[in-house]
């Protein structure tokens, strides 16, 4: 069984200018000790989808329908108190922004200290202290017993995020949610935490969803990888294969609106027309239609169903004329 | 490619004071940019690649001269620039543009289209009549691929991408000679970074423009960019055509950086060997001695700590170390 299975995922934000369908209908799954990438643009839902499964979705944004399974229990029928008990220990989380994630009131020891302070193999002050060391060292940050006393200013940006990722450990979950972990951060740096996340995933064998922005991350640690536009899925598949043969026409565009290695400018790119729609009023049928180069009458009427083979997932109808559909979906 | 000088850079320097203490007085100088040199021909594209802090920027808003260097100089085809007043200097930025990284701050939320496009027309008097005026900012926008209706709206209502698109139209809207593009696609998302470089291109090859593109994504560098820059630390640290560099660095630092691009290709991904660089970049108030780069460098010697290496020619590219990789 899968560690995580998340069904038909609804999730919507209820403004004053109407509702915001920020994920509809989303449904994937992650196994223990994998690497799923969601790749998206802004406003895809990657980020709301996990948010949603961390059950931090915030007002005026309601999670109004679908299942997320999380080790055989259903998250959405827990209470807030035991929900809490799986947040940091099973299920963690990075964010984005290592600048506005930390307390800037608090220093990086209390951080530590606090979440420790739910290990309950940690009795003394003496232990949390040690296995605070141990953990920033884990992580790549020299000088630990000092850095403890430290506040967020004093540390960089790619500390930071070295930091964030020793909290997200420290209680070894099962499942570590990553929000642009490296989104923030300079090409070398991002490097250099990439290394350390594969490093770290590697140890403890963890599960780890990955959400991004940017293909080029994800081709080197995912095993699989999930597409997403305008709130839903459009495709899914491992990463070899999504990579070398995308299927989806927004997968494809996306896939050459980046320059190759051995492109020059008389080679143009890609350019996907138009702008990605307005999730108020977004466009019926399948949303990527008014900017597909492909589309068909069918696009513009009805939501594609699922098409592929087993290990693919692909909601488009033109991949469905050419390749059927997929059994148990 | 015509090989017509169009901008000389020569040792050019812009500190920015740090006060402190009291009395208030100038405790150090932050070196954004630290004796750089450099030349860029007509038509081209000359790409500057580095990380957040390495003076990119300030470089790009010092030969816009919206700061004025602290030493060097700076040519516009064969003018020296950096010792004139600003009234001076009014025909030279008709002739030297920039376009802005932050589409959303870099456009006056109260202005319209318009007025922003106009503002320009209306500073250097490019018109004789009102219709000449508004024919000339129709013109721009369908340059741009925007279309004449968007004239009077507000820029609220313009994605990100639309807005750079205005910038761009701003930009042109004098007929300048050079552009500096200060990031100009990095706050725009991937498909829609496709569609302004491919404006960008198209425009340059209809004007016959340059560019100085400044950028930290090093494979939209590589494709736009005929050769290529790269700055650490107020400093530059190569320099070559930007097919070479790729294929073949000679500085640790850019050999360091284009192994840390990440490349949209699960196999060659997990094939390649990564240099990580350990630690992080010097603080630019105090840098190191001897080369910037010689705290991160997994090749340092003796020398390096102690002796700056300066950009020399090495094959008709350059690069400053003591020991560059063969």
């Amino acid at each position: 069984m899968a560690l995580l299975e998340v069904r038909n995922l609804q999730t919507y934000f209820f403004t004053y200018a109407g509702v915001v369908k920020a994920v509809d209908g989303v449904s994937f799954s992650v196994d223990r000790g994998e690497v799923l990438g969601i790749v998206g643009e802004s406003g895809s839902g990657k980020s709301v989808t996990a948010m949603s499964i961390m059950r931090l979705v915030q007002q005026p944004g309601k999670t109004v329908g679908g299942e997320i399974i999380f080790d055989g229990i259903n998250l959405l029928n827990l209470s807030d108190r035991e929900m809490n008990a799986y947040r940091g220990k099973r299920i963690a989380m990075v964010f984005q922004d290592p600048m506005t994630s930390l307390n800037p009131t608090l220093t990086v020891g209390y951080h530590m200290m606090e979440l420790l302070s739910r290990d309950p193999n940690l009795k003394t002050k003496k232990d949390k202290i040690d296995r605070a060391i141990e953990l920033l060292k884990a992580v790549g940050i020299s000088e630990p017993e000092k850095r403890l006393s430290q506040y967020p200013y004093q540390f960089s940006g790619g500390m930071r995020q070295r930091v964030m990722i020793a909290l997200a450990i420290a209680l070894n979950p099962d499942l570590l949610i990553m929000d642009e972990p490296t989104t923030a951060l300079d090409v070398t740096v991002q490097a250099q935490i990439m290394e350390l996340v594969k490093e770290i995933q590697e140890k403890y064998h963890m599960a780890v969803i990955f959400i991004t922005h940017d293909l080029g991350v994800i081709a080197g640690f995912a095993d699989r990888v999930m597409v997403m536009y305008a709130g839903k899925k459009v495709e899914e598949g491992d990463v070899y294969s999504i990579f070398e043969n995308p299927l989806h026409p927004y997968t494809q565009a996306l896939l050459s609106a980046v320059p190759k290695l051995d492109m020059d400018r008389s080679q143009r790119l890609y350019a996907i027309p138009g702008s990605p729609p307005n999730m108020i009023a977004p466009p019926p049928g399948c949303r990527f239609h008014p900017r597909c180069p492909y589309a068909m009458r069918i696009c513009a009427k009805k939501i594609p169903i699922a098409a592929g083979t087993d290990n693919r997932e692909v909601y488009c109808w033109k991949v469905f004329k050419e390749m059927g559909v997929v059994e148990g979906v | 490619m015509s090989k017509n000088l169009i901008l000389k850079v020569e040792n050019l320097k812009t500190w920015f004071p740090v006060t402190g203490g009291f009395p208030k007085r100038v405790i150090g100088y932050v070196k954004a940019v630290d004796g750089v040199s450099f030349e860029v021909y007509e038509g081209e594209t000359l790409g500057i690649v580095g990380e957040s802090g390495c003076g990119k920027t300030t470089l790009g808003r010092t030969i816009v001269r919206l700061y004025k260097p602290t030493d060097g100089k700076i040519w516009f085809k064969g003018e020296e620039l950096t010792h004139l007043s600003d009234k001076e200097l009014l025909p030279y930025r008709r002739k030297i543009q920039m376009v802005f990284q932050d589409p959303y701050a870099s456009l006056n939320p109260r202005m319209t289209v318009a007025e922003i496009i106009g503002e320009a027309l209306d500073i250097h008097k490019l018109y004789k009549t009102r219709e000449e005026r508004q024919e000339r900012i129709y013109q721009l926008l369908e340059t741009v691929g925007l279309v004449r209706e968007h004239a009077n709206r507000f820029p609220h209502e313009f994605s990100g991408g639309q807005r750079q698109r205005i910038g761009i139209a701003r930009a042109l809207a004098v007929q300048p000679e050079l552009i500096v593009l200060d990031e100009p696609i990095s706050a725009l998302d991937v498909s829609i970074q496709a569609q302004v470089v491919n404006v960008l291109i198209d425009l340059q090859e209809k004007y016959d423009l340059t560019y100085l593109f400044i950028a930290h994504d090093l494979s939209m560098v590589r494709y736009i960019s005929d050769r290529v820059i790269v700055m650490y630390l107020g400093n530059v640290v190569e320099e070559a055509p930007s097919s070479e560099l790729f294929k073949k660095p000679l500085h640790p630092y850019t050999e360091a950086l284009l192994s840390a691009v990440p490349i949209p290709d699960p196999k060659l991904a997990r094939q390649r060997k990564r240099i990580i660089l350990q630690g992080e970049v010097p603080s630019p108030l105090n840098p190191p001695p001897g080369c910037p780069f010689s705290t991160r460098c997994p090749y340092a010697k003796d020398i390096c700590f102690k002796e700056k290496p300066p950009l020399k020619d090495v094959g008709g590219r350059k690069v400053a170390c003591h020991f560059p990789l063969e």
